[in-house]
């Protein structure tokens, strides 16, 4: 497990060398929320709560979700080009397991991105519109759900990924997929919005519990909706993570195709 | 005593399977459902050993089976059949295991993090080799003094140049003592005077360290330098397995002589003799040691023409390479 913390720090260390790619990253975000904010302005301008939402709220969730989604780094690229390139065959001749190497590397990027991001979009908020009823007690359960949601963005991820030992290019899948989290992950909009059919469909669907779910019980915080959550992000974590293993397993024997 | 073989290749074989697609949308359409697949035998029964401190040349042309043997070698890739055994592992079986056995240096893929010292990767390989602390820092001590890279620890890899890189990358790989260095292309892209000293280093390592080194290069000055044995791969077999010695032998049947003259040159000809280049005032040919001796050619141009200078070479280690590649 301490290598791979080891491998999580110093590219964390590395990725500072980034920094003004963060900068920007955040800058861009910070464009979208300014925009956003307007829109909802508008929007309820003279309503108090739309679905349960007040205004104030629904801008604060929109940052936490958009934080989660946005921070994720371009890790599919990097292994859809070790797969399709070999090189991935020099990653793998060291002792450590691929997808944990990639696990590590991916996250301590992806903390960074996150809480610049974040605490960017926070000033931005508090000055626009103030700030809300933030639950103190609720921040561990908070972090420990975030890591979650980013866990389990990681294995989906992974396994789109890996299906480049079989397709040409998996990066239009993770289009796809980002999409689909922008969407009926809610992260433009809470799924209360949705009509109720859909609503219900995204609401049992994995990627609802990358940026809903925790969005959701940040500016709404309760212990049932959090054990709630809780158990469901692991399960899909369980799922993912053997469908991922399972396609890097299949995938390694397939390598040959690749070699030469 | 007996040095113990630690790579043993018995019956190497590794098939691919190739999809072939027809041109055109038609084409993709039909592979899609009927896919025609062909068998290519990229590694055609290899087998040989190597002896624990050998320095081995590994090369062949590109596209010959030489990477599919060195990624099986590692593990990364499984044979059709054949037994290898690497310090005594089964590579696809035991990789991790014998990751730790192995070090290896890729002069086009580097390992070290890019934008921090070498020294935050020594540390992150100590840990994933699961070095011991005190072992660790002996070792680094040691490796740092004779590649003499002390000023170098501490400015970020991409400041350094590319020899000084390159020493870097090769300490990486030794921290946690290899039994085998795999070494591809250590000394591409490095000025002359860099070259010398990676191959020197590599040398003396070689000979303190007993470490067995397989190195695959297509720069022939690594190999004349640095190899006693070469393994020459092409089309999946090996067709030369011996010593670098006796590969210039027997295939030097040739020589090349460049001559200056006193007196306009005139071409001629001559069994055996052909003529490479000619200018007003010099020549050079290559003769065919089997039908005509230097002597003989010699003779014979001293006849015809006056001589300034004269000057005899070998055919190139490089040629010799490239006439064994383009055999069938």
């Amino acid at each position: 497990m301490k290598k791979y913390f080891e491998i999580a720090k110093i590219n964390f260390l590395n990725s500072f060398a980034y920094f003004g790619e963060f900068f920007f990253h955040a800058i861009f975000i910070l464009l979208i929320l300014f925009i956003f904010t307007n829109m909802w302005k508008a929007v309820y301008s003279g309503k108090e709560l739309i679905e349960g939402f007040t205004l104030s709220m629904m801008i604060w969730y929109l940052l936490m979700a958009e934080s989660i989604v946005t921070s994720s780094p371009g890790f599919v690229k990097e292994v859809n080009t070790e797969v399709q390139n070999g090189e991935i065959a020099y990653k793998l001749n060291k002792p450590y397991n691929y997808i944990l190497y990639h696990f590590a590397k991916s996250f301590s990027r992806r903390i960074i991105n996150f809480t610049l991001t974040f605490i960017l979009g926070a000033v931005l908020i508090y000055f626009l519109i103030g700030g809300f009823d933030f639950k103190i007690y609720s921040l561990f359960f908070l972090v420990l759900i975030l890591f979650l949601a980013m866990t389990l963005d990681f294995f989906i991820s992974m396994s789109i990924a890996l299906l480049s030992f079989w397709l040409e290019d998996s990066n239009s899948l993770r289009w796809i997929y980002d999409k689909l989290l922008f969407t009926i992950g809610g992260m433009l909009v809470p799924l209360e919005i949705f009509p109720t059919w859909l609503a219900k469909i995204a609401g049992v669907l994995p990627f609802s519990f990358i940026a809903y779910s925790p969005a959701k019980l940040f500016v709404r915080f309760s212990f049932v909706d959090f054990f709630n959550v809780f158990a469901i992000q692991i399960s899909y974590i369980i799922i993912f993570g053997c469908i991922t293993w399972i396609i890097y397993k299949r995938g390694v024997r397939r390598l040959n195709v690749n070699g030469g | 005593m007996k040095e113990r073989d630690v790579i043993e290749v018995n019956h190497l074989n590794k098939t691919f399977k190739i999809k072939h697609k027809a041109a055109g949308f038609l084409g993709s359409v039909k592979s899609l459902f009927k896919p025609n697949i062909t068998e290519i035998k990229a590694v055609d029964n290899i087998s040989f050993n190597i002896k624990q401190g050998e320095i081995v040349a590994f090369i062949g042309p590109n596209g010959a089976g030489k990477s599919t043997t060195i990624k099986i070698l590692t593990g990364i890739l499984f044979p059709t059949s054949g037994q290898v055994k690497i310090a005594g592992f089964v590579p696809w079986e035991e990789r991790t295991k014998l990751s730790y056995k192995i070090g290896s240096v890729f002069g086009q893929k580097p390992q070290l993090w890019y934008h921090l010292p070498a020294i935050d990767t020594f540390n992150l390989f100590s840990k994933i080799y699961e070095l011991d602390e005190r072992e660790y820092k002996s070792r680094l001590n040691y490796l740092v003094k004779i590649f003499e890279i002390n000023d170098l620890l501490d400015i970020p890899v991409r400041r350094l140049s590319l020899g000084q890189r390159m020493k870097c990358e090769i300490v990486a790989s030794l921290l946690h003592r290899p039994e085998i260095l795999l070494l591809d292309e250590p000394t591409i892209g490095l000025d002359i005077i860099a070259k010398q000293k990676i191959r020197e280093l590599i040398r003396e390592l070689n000979k303190k360290e007993k470490v067995t080194i397989l190195l695959t290069s297509h720069d022939t000055q690594d190999i004349e330098n640095l190899c006693k044995r070469i393994i020459i791969i092409n089309h999946g077999r090996i067709v030369y397995d011996g010593e670098v010695e006796s590969l210039n032998k027997e295939y030097l049947k040739s020589k090349i002589i460049s001559v200056k003259f006193e007196n306009p040159f005139k071409s001629f000809s001559l069994s055996g003799v052909k003529i490479l280049k000619s200018e007003e005032y010099f020549a050079s040919f290559e003769i065919d040691l089997t039908k005509i001796s230097v002597k003989e050619f010699i003779d014979f141009i001293i006849k015809k023409c006056s001589i300034l200078d004269i000057n005899i070479s070998g055919t190139p280690i490089e040629e010799v390479i490239t006439k064994i590649y383009q055999q069938k």
